[in-house]
C-alpha cells in the first residue's frame, strides 16, 4: 500500500500531489482540533504530527496559526502554564466554526466523488491510514 | 536529562531562523521566533542527546521553509484561502484576476546603437549642440524598440525641460527688464519671475540628472 509518498523525511519531501492537498487541508484540520478546546501551538503541532502525513514541517504551523488570525478565524490569548511561561492559546472564533462547517460539507462532497472515480470507495476493505480518523472527524 | 536551546545546534538553527527572517514584518518576527523557541523548549525537554536534538529540528523543518510558509499572509494567493474565509477576510475581493496576468518577461533590454546615440544625444549633445543634440536623443530614444515608453517619456522631458526652463528665463528676464512699471502679464508675470532665480541653477541640474537618468 502506497497512497501516495507521504514521506514524512522534511526536506526531503517529494513535491507529489499529496503536497498541495495536504496545503489546502491542513487549515482546517488546525480548525478542527481548534474546535474541541483551545491548544497552545505546540499541542497542535503534536496532534497533527500524531495523524502522520498531515504535517511534513512542524514549524509551517505556527506561519499556519498566525494567518488564520490574520483571517479571524482564530483568536489568541495568554493562559499561565503549570511548568513554565505563559503559553499563547489559540482558539476558534465564530467564522472560524462556520468557515470550518463550510469545508467539512464541501469536503465530503469531495471525498465522495474522488473515492466513486478513483474506485476507492468505501470497498470490503475499509479505508486505509490515519485519514478517515481524521475525515471522520471533521464530520461530527 | 534535558536539552535546553544553548545546545550549540539549536543555538545555530535559531540563528538561522533570525537570519532568513529579517524579510518578515519586525513584529510578526519576533513572534515567530518566540513561537520556534517555546516549540523548541517543549520538544527538547523530552530529548536526550545529540540524535534526538537533531530529529527534533529535522521534524521542525528547515529556517528558510518555516519563513516561506509566511509568505502567504503578505502576498494572499490569489483567490486560495483568503476567500474560502470571505466572511472575514477583507482582501478577499482582490481575486484571482490580477495575479495570472503576468505579462510575458520582456527580454533584458540590450543596449543598440539607437540607445547609445539617444543617451548621447540627451547628456553630451546638450552641451554640444545646445538644441539638436536633445532632440536627436529624444527621436532616437522614442525609435528605441528596447526601451518601454516610461523610459522614453522619462528621456523626451529630460530633453525638453532644459529647454522649456530657458525659454521661461528669457521670457522672465525680458520681462523684468522691459516692464517693472507696466504689469500687464497680471496673472502671468508674478509666476514667471518667481521660476526665475530657480531657472539658472537647474538647467544644469535637470542636464546632470538627465545623464544619470539615461545612463542607468
Amino acid at each position: 500500500m502506497e497512497p501516495g509518498t507521504t514521506s514524512d523525511v522534511p526536506g526531503g519531501e517529494p513535491r507529489s500531489s499529496v503536497t498541495q492537498l495536504r496545503r489546502g487541508v491542513l487549515e482546517y484540520c488546525v480548525l478542527a482540533l481548534l474546535r474541541e478546546r483551545p491548544r497552545y501551538g505546540f499541542d497542535v503541532v503534536k496532534e497533527l504530527s500524531e495523524q502522520g502525513g498531515l504535517l511534513t514541517s512542524e514549524g509551517t504551523i505556527y506561519p499556519l496559526l498566525a494567518r488564520l488570525r490574520k483571517d479571524g478565524v482564530v483568536a489568541t490569548s495568554w493562559q499561565p502554564s503549570s511548568s513554565g511561561p505563559p503559553r499563547r492559546y489559540y482558539e476558534i472564533t465564530p467564522d472560524g466554526a462556520a468557515a470550518l462547517n463550510h469545508f467539512s460539507s464541501d469536503w465530503v462532497r469531495f471525498r465522495n466523488a474522488v473515492d466513486r472515480v478513483l474506485g476507492t470507495s468505501a470497498g470490503p476493505e475499509p479505508v486505509n491510514g490515519p485519514s478517515p480518523q481524521l475525515a471522520s472527524r471533521t464530520e461530527v | 536529562m534535558s536539552v535546553t536551546l544553548d545546545h550549540p545546534l539549536v543555538a545555530d538553527y535559531l540563528r538561522r531562523l533570525e537570519f532568513a527572517s529579517v524579510s518578515l514584518p519586525v513584529q510578526r518576527r519576533s513572534e515567530l521566533i518566540e513561537e520556534i523557541r517555546d516549540h523548541l523548549r517543549e520538544a527538547l525537554a523530552a530529548a536526550d542527546g545529540e540524535t534526538q536534538v537533531r530529529m527534533v529540528l529535522d521534524r521542525l523543518g528547515t529556517p528558510e521553509e518555516i519563513v516561506a510558509a509566511e509568505a502567504p499572509s503578505r502576498e494572499p494567493v490569489a483567490g486560495e484561502q483568503v476567500s474560502a474565509f470571505s466572511p472575514s477576510g477583507s482582501t478577499g475581493s482582490s481575486g484571482p484576476a490580477g495575479a495570472p496576468a503576468s505579462a510575458p518577461a520582456r527580454p533584458p533590454s540590450p543596449w543598440g546603437p539607437l540607445e547609445i546615440m539617444a543617451v548621447v544625444g540627451l547628456t553630451v549633445g546638450f552641451v554640444v549642440v545646445p538644441v539638436i543634440g536633445p532632440l536627436f536623443g529624444a527621436v532616437c530614444a522614442c525609435l528605441s524598440t528596447a526601451w518601454t515608453r516610461r523610459e522614453k517619456t522619462v528621456a523626451v522631458v529630460f530633453a525638453a525641460l532644459p529647454a522649456v526652463l530657458v525659454v521661461v528665463g528669457f521670457l522672465a528676464v525680458f520681462m523684468v527688464s522691459t516692464g517693472p512699471t507696466e504689469t500687464t502679464g497680471a496673472g502671468g508675470a508674478p509666476g514667471v519671475e518667481r521660476v526665475l532665480p530657480e531657472s539658472a541653477p537647474s538647467a544644469p541640474l535637470a542636464s546632470s540628472s538627465a545623464v544619470s537618468t539615461s545612463g542607468e
